[in-house]
């Protein structure tokens, strides 16, 4: 494995593991972080979500990020890894520490 | 149950329709299932643009009545079964003792009894689980034969309920279920799909079922009959689960990314030591999905490649209509399992790159139609 590919796998797993953490928090989950899926569907099947879970979610996330999550892009909170893609795309855009 | 198969005209419900269309025919498991009815292209945006109606009749249908049907049906799925509500679904597995997966089963919560559905090919396969762990109080009424399972999707699918159901029909929440009426014919209307387009299904009686189709298509003349081959493309899409394709070597629930389908606090099912031991010991490849960006259709059972070095293993694949790019589900060594990186993958045209993405490859169109 080259030291790019590393360094992707790196970021991506930090933030997935504190995503998980915010998630289960803000949310409180009886799950471990570990069996939550990172592609597994948060809202309807999968995790069972629903749009009272959507608002304590986007409030658990932006407190935690320090950033504002639009709320009309209903792509980014398909998963736990859709979420991960934005924030990480965000800290591509504007250089913050995700 | 296979003396009944074979003494009955075991086929589509709606054989008639799709013989008229000239629908191509395949046996699956002693079904006579339409594979396909006017193309490819045509099914798959009918389901990813307007609305496709499917039969489903062959899957596996049973009814648990009796004292010790929750037992029986907790002990059976790795779900919880015992917090469903009356009228909700729960979409879960069955494991074998060692944990791996012996089918994907929708569980019905119906008034004191409890409906358990599965695709046709896995029919047998549940029957035997059930019957095996089944106490003598436990009534099992297998009426997979007797009833048929048409279903309708895609982002105007609603539509049609608000006609034929009214507005019950389609305030119906996601996994809930209800009982109603087409004219003089009792209908249990299920809210649950896979292409991740809206997805409904109706269970009624067989002989009904061409009615049904009449219906609907008084209601929207454009409908698409739709063969059971495009939905593997179209599931593949969305990441639903494929039983026949997503666990090409025996993989594991929680290798398979199926941790949801699992309730991990639930004190006992059939494969749950093995379960919790996969999970204690940590995975050792993961399913994830991959986005081709050279031209090539990624090929089933693969090599998936960091330079030279074989990293996985290529498990469901195909060609995307909506992104027009090869895309596939791989098994990953657990350390390449993670989304953003390139690597190769091999294609019936050599090797190509590919990257690890998030899935779904793309939002649903359902996901920016709002239901009125």
């Amino acid at each position: 494995m080259n030291s790019r590919m590393e360094a992707v796998i790196t970021r991506r797993r930090e933030v997935i593991g504190r995503l998980k953490q915010v998630l289960i928090r803000s949310l409180d989950l009886e799950l471990e972080p570990d069996e939550i899926a990172e592609d597994a569907q948060l809202f309807g099947l999968g995790l069972g979500l629903d749009s009272v879970d959507a608002l304590q979610l986007v409030v658990g996330i932006e407190d935690e990020y320090n950033c504002c999550i639009p709320s009309d892009n209903i792509s980014i909170y398909y998963s736990v890894n859709t979420l991960a893609d934005f924030l990480l795309a965000q800290r591509e855009n504007k250089g913050d520490d995700v | 149950m296979t003396s009944e198969k074979q003494a009955a005209r075991w086929c589509s419900a709606l054989y008639d329709a799709y013989k008229a269309e000239g629908a191509h025919f395949a046996s699956v498991e002693g079904y006579q299932t339409a594979m396909q009815v006017s193309g490819p292209a045509k099914e798959y945006n009918a389901i990813r643009s307007h609305l496709g109606i499917t039969d489903r009749s062959d899957m596996g249908k049973f009814r648990l009545s009796g004292n010790g049907s929750l037992e029986l049906i907790q002990e059976l799925v790795a779900g919880n079964v015992d917090s469903l509500a009356e009228n909700a679904l729960r979409y879960t597995l069955m494991l074998d003792s060692v944990g791996r997966i012996v089918a994907d089963v929708q569980v019905y919560c119906d008034f004191n009894e409890y409906i358990v559905t599965c695709d046709g090919t896995l029919r047998d396969a549940v029957w035997e689980r059930l019957q095996g762990h089944a106490e003598s109080n436990v009534v099992i009424d297998d009426f997979s034969e007797r009833y048929a399972a048409v279903a309708v999707e895609g982002p105007y699918s609603w539509r049609i309920l608000q006609q034929l159901i009214g507005t019950e029909g389609i305030s119906l929440r996601p996994a809930n279920f209800m009982h109603s009426n087409i004219g003089e014919t009792d209908v249990m209307l299920s809210r649950f799909g896979s292409t991740g387009e809206y997805g409904y299904l109706f269970f009624l009686p067989r002989d009904a079922a061409p009615a049904l189709l009449r219906q609907i298509r008084e209601v929207d003349s454009e409908v698409v009959l739709c063969g059971r081959k495009v939905h593997d493309l179209l599931r593949l899409e969305v990441r639903s689960f494929n039983f026949a394709q997503d666990i090409p070597r025996g993989e594991t629930p929680l290798q398979a990314g199926l941790h949801w389908m699992i309730d991990f606090r639930k004190k006992s099912f059939v494969g749950r030591d093995a379960v919790m031991e996969d999970k204690s010991r940590g995975l050792d490849k993961k399913l994830v999905a991959l986005k081709f960006f050279e031209d090539g259709e990624p090929t089933p059972l693969g090599g998936v490649y960091d330079g030279p070095n074989l990293v996985g293993y290529v498990a469901n694949s195909g060609y995307s209509r909506r992104i027009r790019a090869g895309v596939c589900l791989a098994y990953l060594n657990a350390v390449y399992a993670w989304v953003g990186i390139e690597l190769k993958a091999d294609t019936k045209a050599g090797p190509r790159r590919a990257k690890t993405v998030s899935s779904p490859f793309f939002a649903t169109k359902s996901t920016k139609v709002q239901i009125a």
